[in-house]
């Protein structure tokens, strides 16, 4: 017995933790409506900030809590700078931009810690005075964990008093819900946003701050936790401290007793509650419903993409320089470009859903995973030819899309992109700890071609074909009835319904179409790397296909292909640097900043300003 | 004190506002009357600053606001109350009031929670009960009540009697009726004209995004052509 309530404060010292990043994510994401994705890299910063505090100031408790509060200020600052830079720039834009900034700023941040702290995990003092455990009932509870429970319960009562007791809370409140009537009311917003972004930074730096005395500073703090706090900011309902409290609750103690019984599926479990209160309550347990119409803010300018004769041509035309490439160019650029292909695809099968249907995936890389894990067991265990492999792997793929896509096309916007982020982290959860078939953290090896295709040349045109004949088949359905009423039900969900479609079912097909030939993508992409490991289907590369879509321009039929391939040159050329993902970081943060509708798009409305070509579309 | 020259308002491609021109005076009511879609609530949209004006000039006590923030043009003196009411359904009535709270004007009579719940007695009663479960007479009189917090100056109601029972609507009428005399100035949209000649002294109408007639409230309370070409449906 005594044992279980140990445990049980483990749990709940655990939860308290989670509690402060996570209340600071859901804070900004009701008022601002952004979803950070640099909240993780602010709990690295506050743990890295603390322990240069701590370990340089002099030794006790008044210095300690003294540096861990000067961390989380710190933080506060670091937060309010990314929101008056970046974000104040960006509120207009449409949500995803806001997301992929911020991940822009994940990347910066990164190098710079990295800059700053090195390489090596960094291992804090023990908290002065709070160093030993006490006997609770017979177990031995480690004091400091009691110190962050109490912690827990502290920002809790005060964040509730804040809200509930303040005309600043009041205000807050407020915005949550109408922030253009609460500026006709005299309200400066942008002081408001500023002052929240500080809040819920510091709350982020404050839980990094507090992580100090129990575990190492590790660079992947910030990934490793993001993921676990959109679950529980999610969980818990968007906006909601309480929610919020209980959903960090419910999934450390799960953890803390899952871990007894299933030590395997952890990680499993945390992503299953998650799925499983989302489809009871799809705004989360004590959020509310969102606003059907507020993901119709922005306009969708095309509906009608049937590129122009003369742009059949100029594509005509690209696809002949490329047929001739292998003549002229090393074989490197054939490599290069074999990679741009794939890419090609995949963001195009992304932009299938996103352009076309509007819904927004975080986790499309798990289809690409899907299917180069598909296409490398099947290689390596049933020993199928490679063009088989390559041509079941779409159906590994389409099976997992199949199975997430019922759910994620019950909810939308956000919610639904939380969602599939959470599916494609079961997905790597299993791969990265099964590892006695996928290979775990290492991978498989040995996906290589067939004899036949070994050759650089012969493998770049076999891309070539695949990806090509994938994307226009993903065009062929964008004109076809059925991506009509996908559009149609993009720009009215309720209209479309009103005509006798079944719009979930038709977004359901079209998750599964999209996974499905992100699954070939990352079939080929096996035999192109002859590795798979679990990067091919991790965050980052979920990440990798939103910007690409965006780089390009969501509103345009070529941006997805263009995008890929200023993605994969960009990364090449990036490489040879040291601090790559900082440049990277603030290429991205630069182009959502001034290039909102992607190459392919604000160039059409350059040229289309400069009266070059019909404003048609 | 408040004027309107040449606006112009675009959604899109679309042309909402032409060449839209008016003028309020000191401690004036005037009743912008059209019918659904003629452009009332944009032109006070406009004013307001929550939509972006393509062409013309706005000018508020002398001052162009054209190019001011909508909380930028209340602070000025400007108050602003919407046709679906937008009340913050989370916070209880007295909060919704407080996040209204401004300071204290020269030349604008001063409200506090004390002198609002005389004009509106219902709110008093209901200070402390969360606005959502309020009704939509007493939501309607909330967001007035609400824009009246920031102790303005002039005010832009848009369409304050819609939707409302007739006992309400005249309740609405005593309210304008007591803060026009209290000089506050006031342009009201609407489309209940028993309503708008209860309060105003001069009537501007409009169609299809253009001011067709501007006079004084009585003459159009009795021109039956006008009423047939631009209000009657």
């Amino acid at each position: 017995m005594s044992f279980y309530f140990a445990q049980f404060l483990t749990g709940l010292a655990s939860a308290s933790s989670l509690f402060l990043v996570a209340s600071g994510l859901s804070i900004i994401f009701g008022v601002t409506r952004v979803v950070n994705f640099a909240h993780g890299s602010f709990y690295m910063l506050g743990a890295f900030i603390a322990y240069s505090l701590v370990t340089s100031l002099p030794p006790g408790p008044f210095w300690f809590w003294g540096g861990v509060i000067l961390a989380a200020l710190t933080v506060g600052v670091v937060g309010v700078i990314m929101e008056i830079l970046v974000l104040r720039r960006i509120y207009q834009a449409p949500e995803l931009f806001q997301l992929v900034a911020t991940f822009g700023v994940v990347l910066l941040l990164k190098d710079v810690a990295l800059w700053t702290w090195g390489p090596e995990d960094k291992l804090g003092p023990r908290a002065p005075g709070f160093d030993g455990a006490i006997d609770i009932f017979g177990s031995r509870v480690p004091e400091y964990d009691l110190v962050v429970i109490v912690v827990g319960f502290v920002v809790l009562a005060g964040l509730w008093l804040l809200f509930s007791r303040t005309r600043w809370g009041a205000l807050v409140r407020a915005a949550t819900e109408d922030r253009e009537m609460l500026g006709a009311l005299g309200i400066n917003q942008a002081l408001l946003f500023t002052g929240v972004f500080f809040l819920g930074s510091v709350l982020a730096g404050l839980g990094g701050a507090m992580q100090l005395p129990r575990a190492s500073v590790s660079h992947h703090m910030d990934l490793a936790i993001i993921a676990t706090v959109f679950v529980v900011v999610v969980v818990g309902g968007m906006g909601s401290i309480v929610g919020a409290f209980l959903a960090s609750v419910i999934i450390s103690e799960l953890n803390a007793f899952g871990i007894l019984i299933f030590p395997q599926i952890t990680l499993v479990l945390m992503f299953l509650v998650m799925a499983v209160v989302l489809v009871i309550r799809p705004w989360g347990i004590l959020g509310r419903p969102e606003d059907e119409t507020a993901g119709e803010e922005y306009e969708h300018q095309s509906l009608s993409w049937l590129p122009s004769r003369a742009a059949r041509l100029a594509m005509a035309g690209v696809v002949g320089v490329l047929l001739l490439l292998p003549f002229v160019v090393q074989e490197f650029y054939l490599v290069l470009m074999t990679e741009v292909f794939i890419l090609a695809l995949f963001a195009a099968s992304l932009h299938f859903i996103m352009g076309n249907g509007g819904m927004i995936s975080f986790g499309h890389a798990a289809y690409f995973g899907l299917g180069a894990y598909g296409g490398a067991t099947l290689l390596l265990y049933g020993d199928t030819p490679m063009l088989l492999a390559i041509a079941l792997a779409p159906f590994v793929a389409a099976l997992g899309a199949a199975v997430f896509g019922w759910f994620c096309v019950r909810l939308s916007g956000v919610y639904m992109a939380m969602l599939s982020l959470a599916f494609a982290q079961i997905v790597w959860s299993i791969v990265f700890q099964s590892s006695g078939i996928t290979g775990g953290e290492d991978g498989l090896v040995g996906v290589w071609p067939a004899e036949w295709a070994s050759e650089r040349q012969v493998f770049y045109y076999l891309t070539l074909a695949v990806t090509l004949g994938g994307i226009l088949a993903l065009w062929r359905m964008l004109f076809s009835p059925f991506g009509y009423s996908l559009r149609a039900g993009r720009d009215s969900p309720r209209r479309v319904e009103a005509i006798g479609i079944g719009f979930r079912t038709h977004k359901w097909l079209a998750f599964v179409i999209a996974g499905t030939f992100a699954g070939l993508a990352g079939g080929l992409y096996g035999f192109a790397k002859g590795i798979v490991t679990p990067t091919t289907l991790d965050i980052p590369r979920s990440i990798d296909a939103l910007m690409m879509v965006l780089l390009g321009g969501v509103q345009t039929l070529v941006g997805p292909l263009v995008g890929a391939f200023a993605f994969v040159v960009l990364e090449d050329r990036l490489l040879a640097f040291q601090y790559w993902r900082a440049i990277f970081g603030l290429i991205i943060i630069g182009i959502c900043i001034a290039m909102p509708e992607g190459i392919v798009g604000s160039t059409r409305s350059f040229l289309t300003r400069r009266g070059l070509v019909s404003s048609g579309r | 004190m408040l004027e309107v020259r040449g606006l112009h308002t675009h959604y899109g491609r679309a042309e909402i506002l032409s060449d839209v021109s008016l003028a309020v005076g000191r401690g004036e009511v005037a009743a912008l009357l059209g019918r659904n879609g003629a452009g009332k609530s944009t032109t006070l949209k406009s004013i307001m600053g929550l939509v972006r004006v393509s062409k013309g000039e706005i000018l508020f006590a002398g001052q162009s606001i054209r190019h001011r923030r909508p909380f930028e043009i209340c602070r000025s003196g400007l108050g602003y109350v919407p046709e679906d009411r937008r009340i913050f359904t989370d916070l209880t009535v007295e909060e919704n009031l407080d996040v209204a709270r401004q300071p204290p004007r020269a030349d604008a009579p001063t409200w506090t929670l004390e002198r609002i719940f005389e004009l509106f007695p219902n709110l008093a009663e209901r200070r402390g009960s969360s606005a959502r479960a309020m009704s939509g007479g007493e939501q309607q009189m909330l967001t007035v009540a609400r824009t009246l917090m920031g102790n303005p100056r002039a005010i832009l109601l848009d369409e304050p009697s819609e939707g409302l029972a007739p006992v309400i609507v005249e309740q609405m009428a005593r309210t304008l009726q007591e803060l026009k005399s209290a000089g506050v100035t006031v342009l009201l949209s609407e489309q209940n004209l028993h309503f708008a000649g209860l309060i105003a002294t001069q009537a501007i109408i409009i169609e299809k995004g253009r001011i067709r007639y501007a006079g004084a409230m009585e003459a159009i309370a009795k021109d039956e052509a006008l009423h047939a070409a631009y209000l009657t449906v």
